[in-house]
């Protein structure tokens, strides 16, 4: 029996969670176990009890307690964490003087648990509606998707029929028209082949939206796709008296990629730059290698994108504040399927930009083909 | 069985090594030959799981290595969503628990997604639940069923009270139990209560939402 109470105060004074203290006459210390000491974080022993109860932050009248007018309490103590943590206490007087004994409150320790097992279940439930609802709606904008590229597609021919009439009919000799039925041929001319580049665009969205993007792998120069890119914007450039400087190394690596979604991405950002570029101005393409990959820049003197709009550039139809310096037409959506043909290539893109001074685009791919890309690819 | 021994082996080798990229493949793989959700969850999921059960009876493997390979088993059932919430719904529900100290929810969920399956919004609440609890969950819910999970044969004496509690307010709503611990005993005690029946299965359960 003797054995057992020993192995039994041995567990009290070396393992277990409750705080023990042994006190004298004075109030001193005499004997402090473990989880006390590692309340306190000092050694307790000839400390008065005054000072324990002050450093574990619990309001009790000490000299009452030695008085042995307080016998059972319920004080909030300072634990580990930081947090209080309700204790119960008892004293006992015995030989060696007032065995003072705290546990955890273990109502309230039930109480704790009980809350915490209804979040955790309203938790569960509302997780699994919100999975449900996620699933829901990746159906519905399969579905909206489905139903834009059936709608763009199908509007694409009768608009492609009305540009290629209207085209028709303006160059024809066998008409005559007066200068102000000339104007209206034209804008019906230029509102159609806006109106299939738009749908073009849209279809372009929707295929990369529905995960079918796909990148037909090729070696391919830079130099040249930049210098193919140059040419086909240069006229445009050139009515507005813009330069386009080109600096690429001559030693620049081939890469892997898709040529004709690259060339997609150049002559979206040239065609972007000389938009939004005063006349006068020039604008630079640059490329070069940073081992792994190659980092392309093009560089305008343009507008400027104020810096809170910036990061609404590469999402569909965002309404930002500058426009064309012309009033050339934006369909709204280029950023947007340039950036998913730069993403979907394992490459990055961004925009650094000053009000006034202009903006550069940058945007990188890598050199080889990412082994981990899940985009559907070919290789050529 | 229709999943080859060969892909069931490397499947569990890969589930017990933690090697989630190959699991999740093993998953896509199988679904991308039209292999249904129900052989997936009692060919693979149910399977592998019992098997790592075992391992660890056996001292084969640890408690972290058991815990790692629930983890990643519930990771590849939302996988899995996209199909299981598609289904045509029927406007039935059924609400989905585990018992008080119940903590083994794997089944309760595989419950759940099988009724979504077939149409039905199926609430799953949690391992653990107390009775009270569940039952404020059911009020809220009005379920036309309810179905509770056991894994461990000594928490029978709360399902026991669970379903006391629960008949006492849902005279009427049927109630499906199934799970581990009944391969230990405990259907005699557990069907004595009205309207409440043992389903040992998957396939099990899916002749049982048939009828």
């Amino acid at each position: 029996m003797n054995n057992i109470k020993t192995q039994l105060l041995n567990y009290l004074d070396t393992h277990s969670s409750i705080i023990k203290l042994t006190v004298n006459s004075e109030g001193t210390i005499t004997h402090a176990n473990a989880f006390a000491i590692k309340l306190a974080g000092r050694d307790l022993t000839s400390s008065h009890i005054r000072d324990f109860f002050t450093e574990i932050n619990a309001n009790l009248d000490t000299d009452k307690l030695l008085n042995q007018e307080v016998q059972n309490m319920l004080l909030n103590v300072n634990t580990f964490t930081k947090l209080p943590q309700t204790f119960y206490f008892t004293s006992f007087n015995t030989p060696e003087g007032m065995v003072l004994v705290g546990e955890i409150n273990m109502a309230e320790m039930e109480t704790i648990h009980k809350t915490i097992v209804t979040l955790n279940n309203d938790l569960s439930n509302l997780t699994r509606q919100l999975q449900k609802k996620n699933v829901q709606l990746d159906q519905l904008n399969q579905q909206k998707n489905q139903f834009l590229g059936i709608a763009a597609h199908d509007l694409r021919s009768p608009i492609a029929s009305i540009l290629m009439f209207s085209e028709l009919v303006m160059d024809s000799n066998d008409y005559e028209f007066s200068d102000e039925l000339r104007e209206i041929l034209e804008m019906i001319r230029s509102s159609s082949h806006f109106m299939l580049r738009l749908l073009d665009e849209l279809l372009n969205v929707v295929k990369i939206e529905s995960g079918k993007l796909q990148l037909n792998y090729e070696t391919i120069c830079m130099e040249k796709l930049l210098q193919n890119s140059i040419n086909i914007n240069r006229t445009l450039a050139s009515k507005k008296s813009i330069t386009i400087q080109i600096n690429v190394p001559q030693s620049l690596t081939k890469i892997s990629a898709d040529s004709i979604k690259i060339e997609q991405v150049l002559n979206n950002l040239l065609s972007n730059a000389i938009k939004f570029s005063n006349a006068n101005t020039t604008i630079t393409v640059e490329a070069f290698s940073t081992g792994k990959d190659i980092l392309i820049s093009v560089k305008d003197q343009g507008q400027g994108i104020p810096e809170n709009e910036q990061d609404k550039l590469f999402t569909p139809f965002s309404n930002i504040s500058v426009k064309a310096v012309d009033g050339e037409k934006s369909t709204g959506l280029g950023l947007s399927i340039v950036k998913r043909i730069v993403t979907g290539h394992m490459g990055r893109i961004w925009v650094e930009s000053q009000e006034g001074k202009g903006s550069s685009f940058y945007f990188t791919l890598p050199i080889e083909k990412p082994r981990n890309n899940t985009q559907n690819t070919h290789n050529q | 069985m229709e999943i080859e021994k060969d892909l069931y082996d490397s499947y569990f080798s890969n589930l017990i090594q933690g090697n989630k990229a190959l699991c999740m493949a093993t998953v896509d793989d199988l679904t991308a030959r039209g292999t249904s959700i129900e052989v997936i969850y009692t060919d693979l999921f149910q399977r592998s799981l019992y098997q790592v059960g075992e391992y660890w009876e056996q001292n084969k493997i640890s408690v972290a290595t058991e815990h790692l390979a629930t983890a990643m088993t519930e990771n590849l059932m939302i996988r899995l969503q996209p199909q299981i919430f598609s289904s045509q719904r029927t406007g039935k529900k059924i609400v989905v628990a585990c018992v008080a100290n119940e903590y083994h929810q794997i089944g309760a969920k595989m419950i759940a997604d099988i009724f979504e399956m077939n149409g039905w919004d199926g609430y799953f609440i949690g391992a653990g639940t107390p009775a009270e609890e569940l039952i404020r969950f059911l009020k809220s819910q009005h379920p036309d069923l309810i179905g509770i999970s056991l894994s461990i044969y000594f928490n029978l004496n709360e399902m026991t009270r669970t379903l006391e509690k629960i008949r006492k307010i849902f005279p009427r709503t049927t109630i499906i139990v199934g799970g581990q611990a009944f391969k230990w005993g405990g259907k005699d005690v557990i069907l004595q209560f009205d309207d409440v029946h043992y389903i040992p299965d998957i396939p099990g359960l899916q002749r049982f939402i048939n009828q």
